[in-house]
């Protein structure tokens, strides 16, 4: 059964496009703290949500919330990074992994506690309008969210690129301690590339709510997608965390279509798993610092 | 080291000797309220049936006790109603059964609704031996939680054969194309539907063009309704929960398919679903344990009763009106049993014949007992009668799905 | 001879005999005690140590092996399955059927060993984590575990509530032993000293893999042997009930809070952690929110949990007692 179209080939990269702007803050958390932050997925679902509050609360175009909500996600992320993470970050592996993974539970049961478990999924007349491009059939939500990944590429990449706050963060990141020397306050520089990711999240967590529909215990299965799409792309690379997300999409897609949908997941996670295994640092090992 | 380890032992020490020495007593002493346990969802997916069971349960428990309580060899006893939330899980509701029984000193538990909840409740009856009474839980689906049969578990509700045959006889009121796609999921249910649509199909001179399996939980529907609007069927037969059954109207509008008949089973007997669904379910079909022109015992009592409640006449209504009826078939038997032992009450179960809200009660030697089933339309916040339980026609079915347009 | 005379030395030392003899006795009241007891308490103890036993099983691989690994559900789920799926099929002993459903496990730990002790630190995080939902995926959707639906375990099986109890508290005795064991032994040093330094550890000669293998085979029969009492507590199981990431949550935590890489940690914290939530009953969800606030409260400022706390109370009053006035 399956076969491979157009519509599939296009609705896998879209797809992709949106995996990527999910895992663009992980992506960049990583590439300049080393530090894998396994609470990524519930900050998608967290975004998620207090965006639908907002929405349900003062109506209007999701978009619009969800700028607000990010900002408060990028609020909320600065002094959990500052005080809880960067402290544990030098008492070597396992606390940041315990830190990070703490944080996620806390944030995932408060979600089940105020929410319960239900699927939720944010409304808009554009939800679920499907556009017809030379015969392909597009999904607006999905165009939309590659849309967004690439430009916040863009951004970032001339952020880190051009400004003297990205200047800061390379060297942080290159030698945090002779940043520190140099008077580069490092433990600010680190808190708000994480309060940047959070935002990032948010924004990523919105997208999902509108194409499909995000329920609290899913944010581990986010976190493993956004890692997938990272490990492959190039861990620290934010262009190669596109190229990854098309992939996974494309891969995820495909495999629906051939092997069955109803394993979507596993496709995802045993290609992740399949990785790890051969090569534990990621497909494109060297790292390209963007 | 070794004070650290001990430190450690006097703590677990501690512990052990604390609990030996919290052994309440046994034995009922006279008056006592006897303890009726309910594991039900009342958050998460099966919201709806949970608090509309609790609402049932808690209607009937409250009659008794207003008339005076249950009298057992000469003693009066109050009825106390002990309810859990289980958060729609399996197995909460299996420890929260366990702990209702052992710790909080049931008699009888009063069930949860859908198999997947039901079962592990069931199993913790036979496990413990303790009479258990369940419905909103198709009883085909429930069978499968056991290999030699329940001795002490007891479902009333719909067979599955026989509402399988009430989506063709609403499918022939209407002109279509007589081509069928089916969608479920792979709980207990879904097997079983659908593969006696499968069987029925042919009968009713049905084509099933397409058969769609999926996870319970799955939310990316894309393929899947790809698929089925590529086979162009009039009918879509589905057995869907509620949330996924978002997840799928949601991909049906987005990729433009909108079918002349669409039924969601399970999905569709949740209270209020047009509202939940953003309007999408509007026109949605499902069968029915309860609808207004059914002509069951005290129909119209109840519709004004908890019209309010349910948010409408409704799949709601309907199981505040099953809950209702199987406490009262279980406080029934107590009373016949004349006494709390399990054995008895059991046996006085498997004794009932009675007309009840929910209609004549009456177990088989299986432990199931099967109810009237009818099939309904949604329109806005009630879902309206259109095919009636001897499958005559009722009111007229809106064809193609309203919601989807 | 030599090297049985190695293994009795390090039994003998009272470093291990001491609380090893101190769990024996416990157990031994633990089943003097069930007259005492009501069914409700002994079911009660019985999730209790089911949970305990995997802590104690993870701590040896997170704790002592500092490899924090979340797959541990799988084998929970497998030595669930096999039991109930053995069971169904071949009517062997109940208990010989449990033990080969721990020995698939405990392959399988071997098995899911050697690709994750390639990855290091997060890596291994999310790459157990990854395995745990591939599997997880699979299980779903694969019709001889019957997928979405029930498994049952079939009825003539079925311990009542005082045999299960009975069985569990001498299973939790010997995982607590096992552990206690392995932990000091040659073997367990050159583990510890492997997390502690593994360049200088290897130019010993500590080869990783082999020396971690033996934990990650032991740990996966504890636990498998677990999720095999735990089908049985429970009589049915469902893929989302037997394989739920929350037995690799749960063993972490408990063992975080009681103390990672201790023997008594994973004991203590399971039973804090238990009876908490049993306290909060009604409010269960915030009580694992408490409990992921208080791992990472642990993990910046008490870094080993409950018994680092003790210990270092220990220590501070040692020296206030020998100080001069």
């Amino acid at each position: 059964m399956g076969n491979l179209s157009a519509d599939v080939i296009v609705q896998g990269i879209l797809l992709g496009g949106l995996y990527a702007t999910a895992a663009l803050g992980l992506s960049l958390v990583f590439g300049v703290m080393k530090l894998i932050n396994l609470a990524h997925g519930q900050f998608l679902v967290l975004g998620a949500y207090l965006t639908s509050l907002l929405v349900s609360a003062i109506g209007g175009d999701p978009f619009l919330s969800a700028i607000p909500v990010a900002i408060l996600m990028a609020a909320i992320a600065y002094p959990m990074q500052r005080y809880i993470f960067s402290p544990v970050m030098s008492s070597g592996e396992e606390a940041p992994i315990t830190a990070t993974f703490g944080i996620g539970i806390a944030i995932q049961t408060l979600l089940l506690i105020f929410f319960s478990s239900n699927p939720r999924s944010i409304d808009a007349p554009y939800a679920t309008s499907q556009l017809d491009i030379f015969g392909v059939h597009v999904r607006l939500t999905l165009l939309i969210a590659t849309l967004i990944g690439v430009a916040t590429v863009l951004v970032l990449t001339f952020v880190i690129k051009k400004t003297q706050f990205g200047r800061q963060v390379q060297a942080a990141s290159f030698d945090p301690a002779a940043a520190g020397l140099v008077g580069i306050n490092v433990k600010h520089t680190y808190a708000s590339v994480m309060a940047i990711s959070a935002a990032s999240a948010s924004i990523g967590g919105v997208l999902i709510a509108l194409s499909f529909a995000i329920a609290p215990p899913e944010g581990t299965n986010w976190l493993l997608r956004a890692f997938t799409v990272i490990v492959i792309g190039g861990l620290g690379s934010l262009s190669g965390t596109l190229y990854g997300g098309f992939i996974v999409g494309l891969v995820e897609t495909v495999g629906a279509e051939f092997i069955g949908p109803q394993y979507r997941d596993l496709v995802v996670f045993g290609v992740l798993v399949l990785i790890l295994v051969i090569k534990p640092n990621g497909l494109f090992a060297k790292r390209v610092r963007k | 080291m070794k004070k650290k380890v001990l430190v450690a032992a006097a703590v677990v020490a501690a512990t052990a000797l604390a609990l030996s020495g919290c052994a309440s007593g046994s034995g009922s002493s006279k008056g006592d309220p006897i303890v009726i346990g309910a594991s039900l969802p009342l958050t998460g997916p099966l919201q709806a049936f949970g608090t509309s069971l609790q609402q049932g349960y808690q209607a009937e428990v409250d009659e008794v006790n207003a008339a005076g309580g249950l009298t057992l060899g000469g003693v009066t006893h109050e009825v106390t109603l002990k309810i859990q939330d289980n958060a729609s899980d399996g197995t909460k509701a299996s420890t929260q059964a366990k702990s209702l029984v052992l710790d909080d000193g049931a008699v009888a538990l009063l069930g949860p609704a859908t198999p997947p909840l039901s079962i592990p409740v069931s199993t913790v009856a036979e496990q413990l031996k303790v009479p258990a009474v369940f419905t909103i839980t198709p009883i085909k689906g429930w069978l499968t939680g056991t290999t030699s049969g329940y001795k002490y578990s007891w479902d009333a509700f719909f067979d599955e054969a026989q509402m399988t045959n009430t989506q063709f006889q609403a499918a022939d009121l209407v002109e279509t194309n007589k081509k069928v796609v089916i969608f479920t999921d792979t709980e207990e249910d879904g097997p079983i539907q659908a593969a006696l649509w499968k069987e029925r199909a042919a009968e009713h001179g049905y084509t099933v063009v397409n058969h769609i399996e999926f996870p319970v939980g799955n939310t990316n529907f894309s393929s899947q309704v790809a698929q089925a609007k590529a086979s162009g069927a009039d009918v879509v037969l589905s057995q869907i929960i509620p949330p996924d059954g978002i997840a799928l109207l949601k991909e049906m509008k987005t990729q433009g398919y909108q079918p002349k008949l669409l039924f969601m089973e399970k999905a569709g007997n949740t209270g209020g679903y047009v509202d939940i669904t953003g309007g999408l379910a509007e026109g949605v079909l499902s069968a029915n344990w309860f609808a207004e022109g059914m002509g069951l015992p005290q129909e119209a009592d109840f519709i004004s009763k908890y019209k309010t409640f349910a948010g409408g006449v409704n799949s709601n209504l309907g199981t505040v009106v099953y809950g209702y009826s199987i406490a009262k078939v279980l406080l029934d038997a107590i009373k016949t049993a004349d006494s709390t032992d399990p054995d008895a009450i059991n046996t006085a179960i498997g004794a009932t014949d009675a007309s009840l809200p929910a209609g004549q009660i009456k177990f088989a030697a299986d432990h199931s007992a099967a109810l009237p089933m009818a099939q309904t339309q949604w329109k806005g916040t009630d879902q309206v009668l259109v095919l009636t339980p001897d499958g005559q026609a009722a009111n007229q079915i809106v064809t193609p799905v309203a919601g989807l347009k | 001879m030599k090297k049985f005379k190695k293994a009795v030395a390090t039994v003998i030392d009272s470093q291990t005999v001491y609380p090893a003899g101190l769990a024996v006795v416990l157990a031994i009241a633990a089943i003097v005690a069930q007259g005492g007891m009501t069914r409700g308490n002994k079911n009660q103890l019985t999730e209790l140590f089911i949970m305990m036993s995997i802590s104690v099983a993870w701590n040896l691989i997170g704790g002592f092996g500092g490899q924090f690994s979340l797959g541990h559900s799988i084998f929970v789920g497998i030595g669930g399955y096999a039991t109930a799926i053995l069971l169904t099929y071949f009517g062997w002993p109940l208990l010989a059927t449990m033990a080969i459903a721990a020995l698939i496990s405990a392959a399988l730990g071997v098995l899911i060993a050697f690709p994750l002790l390639r990855l290091r630190g997060p890596y291994l995080a999310v790459g157990s984590l990854g395995m745990t939902l591939a599997v997880y995926g699979w299980m779903i959707n694969w019709d001889f575990t019957k997928a979405s639906s029930s498994y049952q375990i079939p009825i003539e099986f079925s311990l009542s509530v005082d045999e299960l109890y009975q069985y569990v508290v001498i299973f939790v005795l010997i995982a607590i032993l096992a552990s206690l064991f392995m932990v000091r032994s040659p073997m367990g040093l050159r583990m510890i000293a492997l997390r502690e330094d593994e360049a200088g550890a290897a130019s010993l000669g500590v080869h990783r893999v082999r020396s971690l293998l033996p934990f990650w085979a032991v740990s996966g029969l504890i636990t498998g042997m677990a999720g095999a009492f735990y089908a049985l507590q429970q009589g049915t199981l469902t893929v989302d009930a037997a394989f739920n990431l929350k037995f690799s949550l749960d063993a972490a935590i408990t063992s975080v809070i009681g103390g990672l890489g201790t023997v008594a940690g994973p004991i203590i914290g399971s039973i804090v952690v238990y009876y908490v939530r049993d306290f909060a009953a009604d409010l269960a969800n915030w009580a694992l929110v408490i409990e992921a606030v208080i791992v990472v409260l642990v993990v910046r400022f008490f870094p080993r949990g409950i018994m680092g706390f003790l210990y270092k109370l220990r220590t501070m009053i040692e020296a206030w007692a020998h100080s001069e006035d």
